[in-house]
């Protein structure tokens, strides 16, 4: 069974099942305790200076500042984790194809800026068939380090997390997935934020 | 009568050995994705593109190192043949039925399922004699280097 969105019932449970067995546990603040899960209270993020597929420069704050934002870490020389990471948020993007009108979009974040200049991922966007709410970007080099910390679990770009997190219109950080999510669960909890 | 023993010969010993190497070479394929094969995440909904679900994309040489402590093992005939702990679990080893129990459910000898980041493959009897076909008949990686 499923509702005027599209999503069954079950998705709606299970959504709701991850939201409220796995809740952050005592995040202090400035500090992400938990694996995965709501983060209560939402947690502001450091700003970063951004260089985008376009080859425009930006920060992450003005970036993301009223949309609710799915991120996720790739390098786009990455063979092994990334592209499935990437097919993940193809199929996001297929599932919610009023994006736009939602005020929601998908973040690319690479975290191997030395390789991933403008050419390479506009590339990765075109490999996944992206459509215009779909950004990738990667920080200026000092804030690599930034970058890892929050969003990542390790300095080693070819160690990073596959969570999707979660960032609502603030800019703030709400939610962390497992590694490796559903797509209809990153659609979901993205029109729930 | 000679030349019928010639024959038996010819066909009693060639063609085994030409049935193996298509095997191992359509082995070749299906583990470079010349050949595709479905895969999907466990626990997602939908395949993913087969482009993504090349074995060569985690069990390939790097040129680079890229590979990580979490990245999956080059696979080659010891590997698979030695009894080893895989995941802390008791030695084991596969053979062609186990290697495709692994393939279909990510379950290794062990009943021990391996990391998420593999899809579980929908592949059929023959792709997956292929397959093991091919990776049994690679020597060890180790010893290349």
């Amino acid at each position: 069974m499923q509702n005027a969105e599209g999503f069954s019932r079950r998705s709606l449970l299970r959504a709701a099942l991850v939201a409220n067995l796995h809740p952050l546990l005592g995040a202090a603040p400035g500090i992400i305790k938990a694996d995965h899960g709501q983060i209560k209270p939402p947690m502001p993020l450091p700003d970063m200076e951004l260089v985008r597929h376009n080859g425009a420069r930006t920060r992450l704050l003005p970036l993301v500042d009223g949309h609710v934002t799915a991120v996720q870490l790739i390098f786009t020389r990455c063979t092994t984790t990334c592209p499935i990471e990437g097919s993940i948020f193809q199929r996001v993007q297929k599932l919610l194809p009023d994006m736009a009108q939602r005020g929601i979009q998908l973040l690319s974040l690479s975290n191997d800026p030395e390789e991933d200049g403008p050419k390479a991922l506009s590339a990765w966007l075109r490999r996944f068939h992206a459509g215009p709410n779909w950004i990738a970007a990667a920080p200026l080099g000092a804030d690599l380090a930034k970058l890892n910390e929050i969003f990542g679990k390790s300095s080693d770009s070819a160690d990073h997390s596959t969570q999707v997190q979660i960032l609502d219109r603030h800019g703030r950080l709400v939610w962390r997935t497992f590694e490796l999510p559903r797509a209809e669960e990153i659609a979901l909890i993205l029109q729930k934020v | 009568m000679k030349r019928l023993l010639w024959l038996a010969i010819i066909f009693g010993v060639t063609l085994p050995a030409g049935q193996l190497a298509d095997g191992a070479r359509r082995g070749d394929a299906l583990f470079t994705g010349k050949e595709t094969m479905q895969g999907t995440i466990r626990g997602h909904d939908n395949p993913l593109s087969a482009e993504v679900v090349r074995c060569v994309n985690c069990h390939g040489p790097s040129k680079r190192a890229l590979v990580s402590r979490l990245a999956a093992p080059r696979i080659d005939r010891p590997l698979l043949l030695e009894p080893r702990q895989r995941r802390g679990g008791p030695p084991s080893r596969y053979d062609q039925a186990s290697f495709c129990k692994l393939l279909r459910t990510g379950a290794d000898p062990a009943y021990i399922l391996i990391a998420r980041e593999m899809p579980i493959y929908q592949v059929d009897d023959g792709q997956c004699a292929s397959l093991w076909s091919y990776v049994i008949g690679k020597e060890s990686a180790d010893a290349k280097r």
